[in-house]
């Protein structure tokens, strides 16, 4: 049963954990892409792609090369006694470097899909960039973010080839499902490869189901306007019947 | 007081503007395409000039020699969109007190139910824009701009999405600001019309120049080119020369029109004889006389296009040339119903109302 | 637009025929073996292979190197095998079960050791199997014991050492001997468990260490002729060449041992 239990514990873990940085990392890198106007627009804005098109080995010999004990980062942590190279972090380093792109770009969409008038109109209102993003912006893009998420999550969840070049196979620490399945066909274990499968399914279409829930816009807003300003309407008697 | 002078170039544009507006309100008036909003937007803070000072009540908001540019956060305007940008997902009362950070919270009712009654938005206080009209959005809009007490309020061609019936009600509530708006209000507006009504002053645009800055009166009497009295639907111009200059009253000789004419001009300093001017005449104050005399022509009737109140007549005169020159005319209905095609009629061009174009 | 569709369809049916007659015509002498072998036999095979062919001409030799555990796949999905040359009992116990081999032709071919490698230029001092236990070191390449024949029988030295469950958090799965021995050279593991024949390929490390004796002896490369082979009795001959004195010296080259009887 361990067997079952080790790689799910792992990998809800990291997949957790790269959702919610990389919820962070997307929102900010769409946000900045946006209001930048540079000349290395086109080159940065395909930086953060590049990921999405590369072979996921591809990528995890650069994150290898990066990390690894000559690579420049590596280089770095290693007198501070980190190692990242076949360590947890990896997995949750990896999974990030492979789903930011989809938050990426499906926010960057989101984003440009707001009027920018609306936001103007908050900027001369006295809202900071934050509050604008916060306010503003986030409310209205809310269903693409959403749906950058759901794919972010699910890619995190079958992330295989980066993983395990930079983060390895260490039973009990690093093997993630997608690395136990794998390993579990090489062995010819296909009991154990389904059952693994299964749980991946069953984690995919539960998680695309609640977050389909909390995908109304600005749902949030919405029910924290009431209370304060019921006065005023009563003040007056008039009450439409609408909302 | 707001003070305006700043220079923008992009790609086949160029803007560069000077005025200013001192607790009054402001038309800016111009085509599509002339730069207003750009303006705007650059008073805002929401383009960056490319060199030039914007300063408001001795605050300084741009300034590029001293590398100052406020953000648009900071700076205390007010900005009323052409489509309104109200947030969708707010309520009335919330897009209104949007913008009020830092007030206690009775502040903020107090404040927002007092613009509440004064744009007449009773009972849409909980409603979302979709649920207004387009009226009612704009005067949300404004609203809410003011809320925030600024400075300065431009109101970015406010009207234009509106019928003529809501037009006219939103025209009288936005003219009916400045009774407790004391601060600059800037409207932007293609119609001339509007623009005359609500501003006291006027700056005309042209392919990102300001062509005149003025007093509205002065704009319309005296159009500082061609260019700004068409835009005043100053018409029926003529190329003459001035042939004397005696007391307050300049004599123009029109070749063409083998005619002298007496144009009383009260600023003729500047003018010497034998210059080469171009005069214009307001279609609406040519009458029609009994019988030849000065500054009288005879004029064939050519065509007629009736509106509602008025007749616009357009008569055909040869020209010296051998060409052909047509003078327009504006006649309330009442008086025109005596006018047939063909017929000549004696055609009286007031002295006073002749504008001299410096050109 | 149709024309061009029809003309299209019957120049390839014409091409199709044409190499379809082709395999038809080959001599009737010529005969093709297909030999499938562990991975870390490449280098020997192959020289044993060309030098076999000049010996016998009329037989081609087709080579397939992969893990034992693939080509052990392979064959039970009906791949035309000949001979199997496996880097560990396991595989061919499983195949002998399914009763896919001619089982009078099952022989010990060779046999390997198990060795500790590190690189070269180690910090650590190793004085073997029982350093692993040191705080010094923090992670250890080997291969996935449940289908890499030298991660099998590492498992078993491990296990006969009594440290395998001290050491099992610093172990780094791997699915094939290349992946080990990059791992080590890389030097983001600090040590590496493989066959001494692998660790020869590379001259970036050293063998630190050796598995007790009571595991390498059981460490075998059995050979056998797969039962569905077409060529049965030339690869019988065939076979019966691998146990020749030219092929053992070429085996010894590499660094193999011939098994023990």
């Amino acid at each position: 049963m361990i067997e079952y239990l080790s790689p799910l514990w792992i990998s809800l873990k990291t997949v957790l954990l790269t959702t919610a940085i990389t919820f962070v990392l997307g929102i900010a890198a769409a946000r900045w892409i946006s209001r930048y106007s540079g000349k290395l627009k086109a080159l940065i804005d395909g930086a953060f792609i590049l990921p999405l098109v590369l072979p996921p080995t591809v990528v995890g010999l650069g994150l290898l090369l990066l990390f690894g004990k000559h690579g420049p980062i590596g280089q770095l942590l290693s007198p501070l006694g980190m190692t990242v190279v076949f360590s947890w972090p990896a997995t949750v380093i990896s999974a990030t470097v492979m789903a930011f792109p989809l938050m990426y770009m499906t926010t960057k969409g989101a984003f440009e899909q707001v009027d920018s008038n609306i936001e103007d109109a908050a900027r001369t209102l006295g809202a900071s960039e934050w509050k604008v993003l916060r306010t503003i912006t986030l409310p209205l893009a809310w269903p693409g973010v959403v749906a950058g998420s759901i794919l972010c999550f699910a890619r995190s969840l079958g992330e295989f080839g980066a993983t395990l070049m930079l983060a390895g196979n260490i039973a009990g620490k690093t093997t993630t499902i997608p690395v136990a399945i794998y390993f579990a066909i090489q062995a010819g274990d296909m009991s154990q490869a389904l059952y693994l499968t299964a749980i991946v399914l069953f984690i995919a279409f539960a998680s695309l189901a609640a977050l389909a829930y909390f995908k109304k816009p600005g749902k949030q807003i919405r029910s924290k306007s009431r209370t304060s300003w019921d006065a005023t309407s009563n003040a007056t008697g008039k009450q439409e019947g609408y909302d | 007081m707001l003070e305006v002078n700043i220079k923008r170039k992009v790609p086949g544009f160029n803007l560069d503007v000077t005025f200013s507006v001192d607790g009054e309100m402001l038309g800016i008036l111009g085509p599509s395409g002339s730069g207003k909003t750009m303006t705007l937007q650059c008073i805002a803070g929401l383009l960056r000039p490319d060199q030039g000072l914007i300063k408001l009540n001795n605050k300084v908001l741009f300034d590029s020699s001293e590398q100052v540019s406020l953000q648009a956060q900071a700076r205390k305007v007010g900005f009323v969109f052409q489509n309104y940008a109200l947030f969708p997902h707010l309520s009335t009362i919330e897009n209104i007190a949007y913008g009020m950070r830092n007030c206690q919270r009775q502040e903020i009712f107090e404040r927002v139910q007092t613009l509440i009654d004064k744009m007449k938005l009773e009972g849409l206080q909980n409603r979302y824009p979709r649920q207004l009209s387009a009226g009612q959005q704009q005067r949300v809009a404004i609203a809410r701009a003011l809320a925030t007490e600024p400075e300065v309020l431009l109101l970015d061609e406010p009207f234009s999405a509106l019928d003529s019936m809501v037009k006219k009600q939103l025209e009288l509530e936005v003219m009916k600001l400045q009774q407790f708006y004391s601060g600059n209000i800037i409207l932007v507006t293609h119609d001339l019309a509007e623009a005359y009504r609500l501003c006291s002053a006027l700056a005309i645009y042209e392919s990102g120049k300001v062509v005149q800055f003025d007093q509205k009166q002065k704009v319309i009497s005296s159009p500082v080119n061609k260019q700004v009295a068409r835009i005043t639907r100053c018409t029926n111009f003529m190329d003459g020369i001035i042939a004397e200059i005696r007391d307050s009253s300049v004599w123009v000789m029109v070749p063409d029109l083998g005619i002298n004419l007496k144009v009383v001009a009260n600023d003729h300093r500047n003018m010497l004889v034998n210059q080469a001017v171009t005069i214009g005449v307001r279609p609406e104050y040519i009458r029609i006389a009994q019988g030849p005399g000065q500054n009288i022509l005879l004029s064939p009737l050519d065509s007629v296009v009736e509106s509602i109140a008025t007749i616009n007549c357009y008569f055909c005169l040869d020209t010296v040339s051998g060409g052909r020159y047509y003078l327009e005319t504006i006649f309330p209905k009442s008086d025109a119903q005596l006018l047939s095609n063909g017929q000549k009629y004696y055609l009286y061009l007031p002295p006073e109302h002749i504008t001299i174009i410096s050109d | 637009m149709k024309k061009i569709l029809v003309l299209s369809i019957i120049v390839l049916l014409l091409i199709t025929a044409l190499f379809a007659g082709l395999p038809g015509c080959t001599s009737k002498e010529a005969i093709t073996l297909n030999v499938s072998a562990a991975a870390s036999l490449t280098d020997a095979l192959k020289e044993i292979n060309a030098l076999y062919t000049t010996q016998e001409p009329d037989v081609t030799i087709t080579t397939n190197f992969a893990s034992s555990g693939t080509i052990q796949q392979q064959i039970q999905n009906g791949a035309p095998v000949d001979v199997f040359i496996s880097a560990a009992a396991m595989q061919m116990d499983n195949l002998q079960k399914d009763q896919l081999i001619l089982d009078e032709t099952r022989k010990n071919l060779l046999n390997n050791n198990v060795v500790l490698i590190v690189l070269n230029d180690s910090k650590i001092e190793f004085s073997g199997f029982i350093v692993l236990l040191s705080e010094e070191v923090s992670k250890i390449a080997m291969g996935d014991p449940k289908f890499v024949p030298a991660g099998t029988y590492a498992q078993q030295a491990l296990e006969q050492l009594g440290i395998a469950t001290q050491i099992q958090p610093k172990i780094v799965l791997c699915t094939d001997v290349r992946q080990i021995l990059t791992y080590v050279e890389s030097g983001n593991v600090d040590a590496g468990v493989l066959y001494s024949t692998d660790a020869l390929t590379s001259d970036k490390v050293k063998v630190v260490g050796h598995a007790p004796a009571e595991v390498n002896s059981k460490v075998v490369y059995p050979v056998a002729v797969i039962k569905a082979s077409k060529n049965a009795g030339v690869a019988k001959v065939y076979e019966d060449f691998l146990f020749s004195d030219q092929a053992k010296l070429i085996f010894e080259k590499y660094g193999f041992s011939m098994a023990i009887k």
